[in-house]
């Protein structure tokens, strides 16, 4: 993260926006979690974001501008019955969100979360492939708007979040979920 | 510029100033970032005399507006307006339920006349726009509905307790009619703005002295973004939330909140 946060001042003398995307998502009830799973996804979705909130921020702060993105999901509101550790990571990446934009306001930085629904991402590539089996019924039928949210409409709620439209929103939640979790 | 190129909208409350005002409240700076997107606007206000105006000033610019009254806590306005929009474009697609009052009356200082009148305009008139609009929306199986609450539809203060009751209300409604209207392809989405530069905001301003404003301001906001810019959020910002839940970029957004605060409820 440092290597390439240094690269980017010396290439272009600035950031602008940071997306926090990367994460992986390990399925696992409570009881059958161990440990090296649990330090897996969460190194990865959460300390992963604080790293590059970190080093993002002390450049963005050097310009007293900037937009960090951090991906959670509906599972960093609510608990489901297929993970664990993600869920843990999930909501910590919306808390510390909200942590950092509170702290990195001063500086005119903002930071927000996007909560991604059942998304149609490589992750979930068997909603396309196996769209008639049980689990991907159960789980479609229990979407408000009946379907799996494609990844542009994702991508287009982080391009609000970066850019000068959205100058006063910081340390909140979009919500992209096809009303899932209002119900 | 084409985000809404084609679309219908009707925004509530958005005729009470003109151009020649020095700000726009909510709805007015809404309607210039729907026009600059390519919608055409009715606005409706029950300030017919601003209302026409604001119409025919951007008439002159070339946009696609027009004025209609409606007094959102009447259902027999809703219905004209609504055939009105049935009869003359055949469809409706976005509708922003904006037009809403405030007290600065807390808990003890509120009378039952204050409480009706509040949750009748904020919360009443916000369940007829959805049920008048959404019967026409359902017939094409689209459509956008924007209701605008606030952040003290998610947190307390000491200012007011029926103005926090109607847009917590405006806030479940939401999320009901979300589900509700779902099958229909409508979505339903709050807007929760913090501390906004009105047109009351500025009227205040100009009344006072640049110390005594820059304290007033301390005083009445502790919004983290607040504080660093040293100013309150131009209405134009929550303009373009509007935009961005309207348009068709928000496709799979409904029943949430998006909330414009400066990190104000985030703290």
């Amino acid at each position: 993260m440092e290597k390439t946060i240094d690269w980017i001042e010396k290439d272009f003398g600035k950031l602008d926006i940071l997306v926090n995307n990367a994460g992986i998502a390990i399925r696992g009830h409570v009881l059958d979690t161990n440990e090296s799973d649990w330090d897996k996804v969460n190194d990865i979705n959460s300390k992963g974001y604080f790293l590059g909130t970190k080093f993002a921020g002390k450049l963005m702060q050097k310009n007293n501008f900037g937009s960090i993105i951090n991906i959670a999901s509906i599972y960093a509101i609510v608990g489901g019955t297929l993970s664990f550790g993600y869920a843990a990571s999930k909501g910590a990446v919306r808390l510390m969100s909200k942590a950092a934009a509170i702290q990195l306001a001063p500086y005119k930085i903002r930071v927000n979360t996007i909560c991604p629904g059942f998304a149609a991402t490589p992750i979930n590539k068997h909603y396309r492939l196996t769209p008639n089996a049980p689990e991907v019924v159960s789980i479609r039928e229990s979407i408000p708007l009946k379907g799996f949210i494609p990844a542009d409409q994702i991508a287009w709620g982080v391009v609000y979040l970066a850019s000068d439209e959205s100058e006063w929103v910081t340390g909140t939640d979009l919500l992209i979920d096809a009303g899932w979790i209002a119900q | 510029m084409n985000r809404l190129d084609g679309k219908i909208a009707l925004i509530t409350g958005s005729g009470a100033e003109t151009l020649k005002s020095e700000v726009l409240g909510i709805g007015g700076a809404t309607v210039i970032e729907f026009c600059k997107e390519g919608a055409t606007v009715i606005i409706s206000d029950v300030f017919d005399k601003e209302g026409s105006e604001f119409a025919s000033e951007l008439k002159s610019k070339g946009y696609d507006v027009y004025y209609k009254h409606i007094d959102v806590t009447k259902n027999a306005d809703w219905d004209n307006v609504i055939s009105w929009i049935e009869k003359t474009f055949g469809k409706l697609d976005i509708l922003v339920n904006n037009a809403g009052i405030s007290m600065p009356i807390n808990l003890f200082t509120t009378t039952e006349a204050d409480w009706d009148k509040t949750n009748d305009v904020n919360s009443k008139g916000c369940f007829l726009g959805m049920k008048a609009a959404s019967a026409l929306m359902q017939k094409n199986n689209s459509g956008s509905i924007v209701n605008i609450s606030s952040m003290y539809g998610l947190v307390g203060s000491p200012y007011s307790v029926g103005y926090h009751a109607s847009k917590g209300a405006v806030r479940l409604m939401s999320k009901a009619a979300a589900i509700q209207l779902a099958p229909y392809k409508i979505r339903v989405n709050s807007v929760c703005p913090g501390m906004v530069m009105s047109p009351m905001q500025v009227r205040k301003k100009a009344n006072i002295s640049s110390e005594k404003w820059e304290e007033f301001v301390g005083f009445l906001e502790d919004s983290p973004l607040n504080k660093a810019k040293k100013e309150w959020i131009p209405t134009s910002q929550i303009g373009l939330g509007i935009v961005y839940l309207a348009s068709d970029e928000a496709q799979w957004v409904t029943g949430t909140d998006l909330v414009i605060d400066g990190g104000q409820t985030a703290q």
